[in-house]
Protein backbone atom coordinates (compact mmCIF):
# COMPACT_ATOMS: atom_id res chain seq x y z
CA UNK A 1 0.00 0.00 0.00
CA UNK A 2 1.52 3.51 -1.22
CA UNK A 3 1.81 6.54 1.63
CA UNK A 4 -0.62 8.86 1.50
CA UNK A 5 0.00 12.21 -0.65
CA UNK A 6 -0.21 15.27 0.52
CA UNK A 7 -3.41 15.37 -1.13
CA UNK A 8 -4.80 13.08 1.32
CA UNK A 9 -3.42 14.81 4.05
CA UNK A 10 -4.87 17.86 3.12
CA UNK A 11 -8.57 15.87 2.61
CA UNK A 12 -8.60 14.65 5.84
CA UNK A 13 -7.76 18.16 7.51
CA UNK A 14 -10.74 19.53 6.39
CA UNK A 15 -12.85 16.55 6.48
CA UNK A 16 -11.98 16.67 9.93
CA UNK A 17 -13.87 20.34 10.43
CA UNK A 18 -16.95 19.38 8.85
CA UNK A 19 -17.21 16.09 10.33
CA UNK A 20 -16.73 18.30 13.85
CA UNK A 21 -19.25 20.68 12.75
CA UNK A 22 -21.62 17.85 11.41
CA UNK A 23 -21.71 16.18 14.82
CA UNK A 24 -21.93 19.75 16.87
CA UNK A 25 -25.04 20.40 14.26
CA UNK A 26 -26.28 16.70 15.32
CA UNK A 27 -26.15 17.05 18.86
CA UNK A 28 -27.98 21.48 18.76
CA UNK A 29 -30.37 19.39 16.82
CA UNK A 30 -31.13 16.62 19.63
CA UNK A 31 -30.91 19.03 21.86
CA UNK A 32 -33.42 21.28 20.30
CA UNK A 33 -35.83 18.35 19.67
CA UNK A 34 -35.48 17.77 23.31
CA UNK A 35 -36.59 21.39 24.28
CA UNK A 36 -39.72 21.65 21.98
CA UNK A 37 -40.89 17.93 23.27
CA UNK A 38 -40.25 19.26 27.09
CA UNK A 39 -41.92 23.03 26.13
CA UNK A 40 -44.90 20.60 24.35
CA UNK A 41 -45.70 18.97 27.65
CA UNK A 42 -45.13 21.76 29.58
CA UNK A 43 -47.99 23.56 27.69
CA UNK A 44 -49.94 20.41 28.03
CA UNK A 45 -49.53 20.34 31.84
CA UNK A 46 -50.87 24.14 31.66
CA UNK A 47 -53.84 23.81 29.60
CA UNK A 48 -54.66 20.52 32.04
CA UNK A 49 -54.18 22.83 34.82
CA UNK A 50 -56.43 25.29 33.59
CA UNK A 51 -58.89 23.31 32.46
CA UNK A 52 -59.03 21.66 36.35
CA UNK A 53 -59.52 25.00 37.36
CA UNK A 54 -62.25 26.00 35.52
CA UNK A 55 -63.97 22.79 36.10
CA UNK A 56 -63.55 23.49 39.86
CA UNK A 57 -64.74 26.89 39.45
CA UNK A 58 -67.61 25.72 37.64
CA UNK A 59 -68.73 22.85 40.36
CA UNK A 60 -69.10 25.70 43.15
CA UNK A 61 -65.81 25.73 44.82
CA UNK A 62 -65.38 29.68 44.19
CA UNK A 63 -63.37 29.78 47.65
CA UNK A 64 -60.97 27.04 46.36
CA UNK A 65 -57.87 28.78 45.55
CA UNK A 66 -54.88 27.34 43.26
CA UNK A 67 -51.90 26.14 44.65
CA UNK A 68 -49.13 28.49 45.76
CA UNK A 69 -46.53 28.84 43.00
CA UNK A 70 -42.98 27.82 44.74
CA UNK A 71 -40.28 30.79 43.18
CA UNK A 72 -38.09 29.63 40.88
CA UNK A 73 -34.62 29.33 40.87
CA UNK A 74 -32.43 30.02 38.03
CA UNK A 75 -29.77 27.19 37.06
CA UNK A 76 -27.54 28.26 34.29
CA UNK A 77 -24.48 25.83 32.74
CA UNK B 1 -28.81 34.06 14.57
CA UNK B 2 -29.72 33.98 11.06
CA UNK B 3 -27.63 37.06 10.04
CA UNK B 4 -24.30 35.05 11.73
CA UNK B 5 -25.27 31.30 10.40
CA UNK B 6 -25.75 32.57 7.04
CA UNK B 7 -22.84 34.60 6.91
CA UNK B 8 -20.89 31.91 7.98
CA UNK B 9 -22.34 29.60 5.62
CA UNK B 10 -21.17 32.33 2.90
CA UNK B 11 -18.26 32.91 3.95
CA UNK B 12 -16.93 29.24 4.52
CA UNK B 13 -18.06 28.39 0.81
CA UNK B 14 -16.20 31.60 -0.22
CA UNK B 15 -12.46 30.41 1.67
CA UNK B 16 -13.21 26.90 0.42
CA UNK B 17 -13.57 28.35 -3.05
CA UNK B 18 -10.29 30.72 -2.74
CA UNK B 19 -8.59 27.81 -1.13
CA UNK B 20 -8.38 24.94 -3.89
CA UNK B 21 -9.26 27.72 -6.79
CA UNK B 22 -7.89 30.90 -5.93
CA UNK B 23 -4.67 30.35 -3.53
CA UNK B 24 -1.53 29.44 -5.44
CA UNK B 25 0.37 26.47 -4.51
CA UNK B 26 2.95 27.03 -1.50
CA UNK B 27 6.34 26.60 -3.47
CA UNK B 28 8.27 25.52 -0.60
CA UNK B 29 5.64 22.81 1.21
CA UNK B 30 3.55 22.10 -2.11
CA UNK B 31 0.00 21.03 -1.79
CA UNK B 32 -0.26 20.66 2.13
CA UNK B 33 0.30 24.44 2.52
CA UNK B 34 -3.70 24.54 1.92
CA UNK B 35 -4.26 23.50 5.71
CA UNK B 36 -2.35 26.34 6.29
CA UNK B 37 -5.55 28.65 5.44
CA UNK B 38 -7.99 26.55 7.89
CA UNK B 39 -5.66 25.69 10.85
CA UNK B 40 -4.37 29.02 11.28
CA UNK B 41 -7.96 30.71 11.48
CA UNK B 42 -9.14 28.00 13.52
CA UNK B 43 -6.01 28.57 16.30
CA UNK B 44 -6.62 32.27 16.04
CA UNK B 45 -10.73 31.86 16.65
CA UNK B 46 -9.71 29.85 19.71
CA UNK B 47 -7.97 32.38 21.44
CA UNK B 48 -10.56 34.95 20.39
CA UNK B 49 -13.07 32.98 21.64
CA UNK B 50 -10.97 32.36 25.02
CA UNK B 51 -10.76 36.23 24.93
CA UNK B 52 -14.27 36.72 24.75
CA UNK B 53 -14.95 34.17 27.89
CA UNK B 54 -12.21 36.39 29.55
CA UNK B 55 -14.11 39.50 28.92
CA UNK B 56 -17.40 38.36 29.76
CA UNK B 57 -15.63 36.66 32.77
CA UNK B 58 -14.45 40.16 33.71
CA UNK B 59 -18.26 41.17 33.82
CA UNK B 60 -19.39 38.70 35.58
CA UNK B 61 -16.64 40.13 38.42
CA UNK B 62 -16.84 43.51 37.82
CA UNK B 63 -20.48 44.44 37.07
CA UNK B 64 -22.03 41.45 38.81
CA UNK B 65 -23.62 40.61 35.53
CA UNK B 66 -25.38 37.35 35.99
CA UNK B 67 -26.36 36.99 32.05
CA UNK B 68 -22.21 37.13 31.64
CA UNK B 69 -21.34 33.88 33.22
CA UNK B 70 -23.51 31.85 31.14
CA UNK B 71 -22.01 33.69 28.00
CA UNK B 72 -18.75 33.22 29.40
CA UNK B 73 -18.91 29.71 29.91
CA UNK B 74 -20.23 29.20 26.17
CA UNK B 75 -17.57 31.13 24.56
CA UNK B 76 -14.65 28.84 26.80
CA UNK B 77 -16.94 25.85 25.30
CA UNK B 78 -16.53 27.04 21.64
CA UNK B 79 -12.98 27.61 22.68
CA UNK B 80 -11.91 24.24 23.56
CA UNK B 81 -14.30 23.11 20.47
CA UNK B 82 -11.59 25.33 17.95
CA UNK B 83 -8.81 24.28 20.57
CA UNK B 84 -9.39 20.32 19.60
CA UNK B 85 -9.87 21.10 15.80
CA UNK B 86 -6.53 23.28 15.69
CA UNK B 87 -4.57 20.02 17.54
CA UNK B 88 -6.15 17.58 14.93
CA UNK B 89 -5.81 19.67 12.41
CA UNK B 90 -1.77 21.14 13.36
CA UNK B 91 -1.01 17.39 13.57
CA UNK B 92 -2.06 16.07 10.38
CA UNK B 93 -0.39 19.21 8.47
CA UNK B 94 2.90 18.48 10.90
CA UNK B 95 2.50 14.40 9.39
CA UNK B 96 1.86 16.04 6.10
CA UNK B 97 5.31 18.12 5.96
CA UNK B 98 7.62 17.18 8.79
CA UNK B 99 6.41 13.24 9.06
CA UNK B 100 5.92 13.45 12.67
CA UNK B 101 2.15 13.80 14.13
CA UNK B 102 3.63 15.72 16.62
CA UNK B 103 7.05 17.61 18.08
CA UNK B 104 7.47 17.32 21.86
CA UNK B 105 10.36 20.04 21.09
CA UNK B 106 7.86 22.65 19.76
CA UNK B 107 6.97 25.47 22.56
CA UNK B 108 4.35 26.63 19.97
CA UNK B 109 2.73 23.18 20.18
CA UNK B 110 3.20 22.25 23.86
CA UNK B 111 2.15 25.96 25.19
CA UNK B 112 -1.06 25.14 22.76
CA UNK B 113 -1.44 22.05 24.25
CA UNK B 114 -1.41 23.75 28.13
CA UNK B 115 -3.76 26.16 27.15
CA UNK B 116 -5.88 23.70 25.58
CA UNK B 117 -5.59 20.88 28.80
CA UNK B 118 -6.05 24.38 31.36
CA UNK B 119 -9.26 25.68 29.74
CA UNK B 120 -10.74 21.28 29.73
CA UNK B 121 -10.29 21.78 33.06
CA UNK B 122 -12.23 24.58 33.47
CA UNK B 123 -15.26 22.52 32.80
CA UNK B 124 -14.08 20.24 35.73
CA UNK B 125 -14.18 23.03 38.01
CA UNK B 126 -17.35 24.52 36.81
CA UNK B 127 -19.37 21.22 36.89
CA UNK B 128 -17.81 20.24 40.41
CA UNK B 129 -19.53 23.17 42.10
CA UNK B 130 -23.48 23.86 43.11
CA UNK B 131 -25.06 26.54 40.75
CA UNK B 132 -24.69 29.69 42.08
CA UNK B 133 -22.80 33.08 42.55
CA UNK B 134 -19.64 31.02 44.31
CA UNK B 135 -19.67 28.87 40.87
CA UNK B 136 -20.14 32.42 38.83
CA UNK B 137 -16.60 33.70 40.52
CA UNK B 138 -14.88 30.83 41.04
CA UNK B 139 -15.06 30.04 37.15
CA UNK B 140 -14.82 33.46 35.96
CA UNK B 141 -10.95 34.12 38.10
CA UNK B 142 -10.40 30.65 36.32
CA UNK B 143 -10.87 31.81 33.16
CA UNK B 144 -9.04 35.17 33.38
CA UNK B 145 -5.85 32.99 34.46
CA UNK B 146 -6.17 31.27 31.14
CA UNK B 147 -6.28 34.06 28.93
CA UNK B 148 -2.96 34.79 30.58
CA UNK B 149 -1.54 32.09 28.43
CA UNK B 150 -2.92 33.64 24.78
CA UNK B 151 -0.32 35.68 24.73
CA UNK B 152 2.87 33.45 25.80
CA UNK B 153 1.48 30.62 23.16
CA UNK B 154 1.17 32.68 20.40
CA UNK B 155 4.83 34.63 20.99
CA UNK B 156 6.33 31.08 21.76
CA UNK B 157 7.11 30.36 18.03
CA UNK B 158 9.11 33.90 18.46
CA UNK B 159 10.38 33.50 21.59
CA UNK B 160 12.09 30.02 20.60
CA UNK B 161 15.75 30.10 19.52
CA UNK B 162 15.19 26.57 17.27
CA UNK B 163 11.87 25.74 15.72
CA UNK B 164 10.73 23.98 12.62
CA UNK B 165 6.80 25.48 13.15
CA UNK B 166 6.87 28.45 9.92
CA UNK B 167 6.07 31.89 10.85
CA UNK B 168 4.37 33.57 8.97
CA UNK B 169 3.35 36.91 10.51
CA UNK B 170 7.11 38.66 11.31
CA UNK B 171 8.01 42.24 11.88
CA UNK B 172 7.65 42.70 8.15
CA UNK B 173 4.42 41.81 7.73
CA UNK B 174 2.55 38.65 6.18
CA UNK B 175 4.94 36.10 4.73
CA UNK B 176 3.17 35.46 1.66
CA UNK B 177 1.89 36.74 -1.74
CA UNK B 178 -1.42 38.68 -1.78
CA UNK B 179 -3.66 35.87 -3.24
CA UNK B 180 -2.35 33.99 -0.49
CA UNK B 181 -2.99 36.62 1.96
CA UNK B 182 -6.22 37.60 0.82
CA UNK B 183 -7.65 33.57 1.14
CA UNK B 184 -6.48 33.65 4.88
CA UNK B 185 -8.06 36.83 5.22
CA UNK B 186 -11.37 35.60 4.09
CA UNK B 187 -10.96 31.98 5.99
CA UNK B 188 -10.09 33.73 9.00
CA UNK B 189 -13.27 36.09 8.76
CA UNK B 190 -15.27 32.56 7.84
CA UNK B 191 -13.65 30.88 11.10
CA UNK B 192 -15.12 34.16 13.02
CA UNK B 193 -18.23 34.09 11.94
CA UNK B 194 -19.03 30.46 12.41
CA UNK B 195 -17.79 30.97 16.12
CA UNK B 196 -20.56 34.12 16.20
CA UNK B 197 -23.20 31.55 15.02
CA UNK B 198 -22.08 28.81 17.03
CA UNK B 199 -21.97 30.97 20.08
CA UNK B 200 -25.24 32.25 19.74
CA UNK B 201 -27.14 28.91 19.07
CA UNK B 202 -25.82 27.45 22.15
CA UNK B 203 -26.40 30.70 24.14
CA UNK B 204 -29.81 30.38 23.13
CA UNK B 205 -30.58 26.86 23.76
CA UNK B 206 -28.90 27.11 27.11
CA UNK B 207 -31.05 29.99 27.87
CA UNK B 208 -34.19 28.60 26.52
CA UNK B 209 -32.97 25.42 28.41
CA UNK B 210 -32.90 27.73 31.72
CA UNK B 211 -36.51 29.36 30.86
CA UNK B 212 -37.97 25.93 30.51
CA UNK B 213 -36.79 24.93 33.86
CA UNK B 214 -38.03 27.77 35.04
CA UNK B 215 -41.35 27.11 33.45
CA UNK B 216 -41.34 23.84 35.17
CA UNK B 217 -40.79 24.73 39.09
CA UNK B 218 -43.56 27.22 38.17
CA UNK B 219 -45.79 24.63 37.22
CA UNK B 220 -44.61 22.50 40.07
CA UNK B 221 -43.89 19.61 38.27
Amino acid sequence: MSPPSEWHYVAAAYLVVFVAVLIWVAIIGAKLQRLQRQLGELVEQARERERNMSRSLDGGSKGAEAPALPAPEREHG
Amino acid sequence: MAVSSALAVVLLAASIALIFFYAPTDADQGFSQRIFYFHVPIALTAYACFGWGAWKALRVLWKRDDRADLESYVAIHQGVVFGALTLLTGSIWARASWGVWWAWSENQLVLFLVLFLFYCAYFMLRFSLEPGRARANMSAVYALFGVVLIPVSFLAIRLSQKFIHPVVFTSHGPQMTGSQFFTFCVSLAAMLALFAALYNIELAGKRLDSSLRELRELLGT
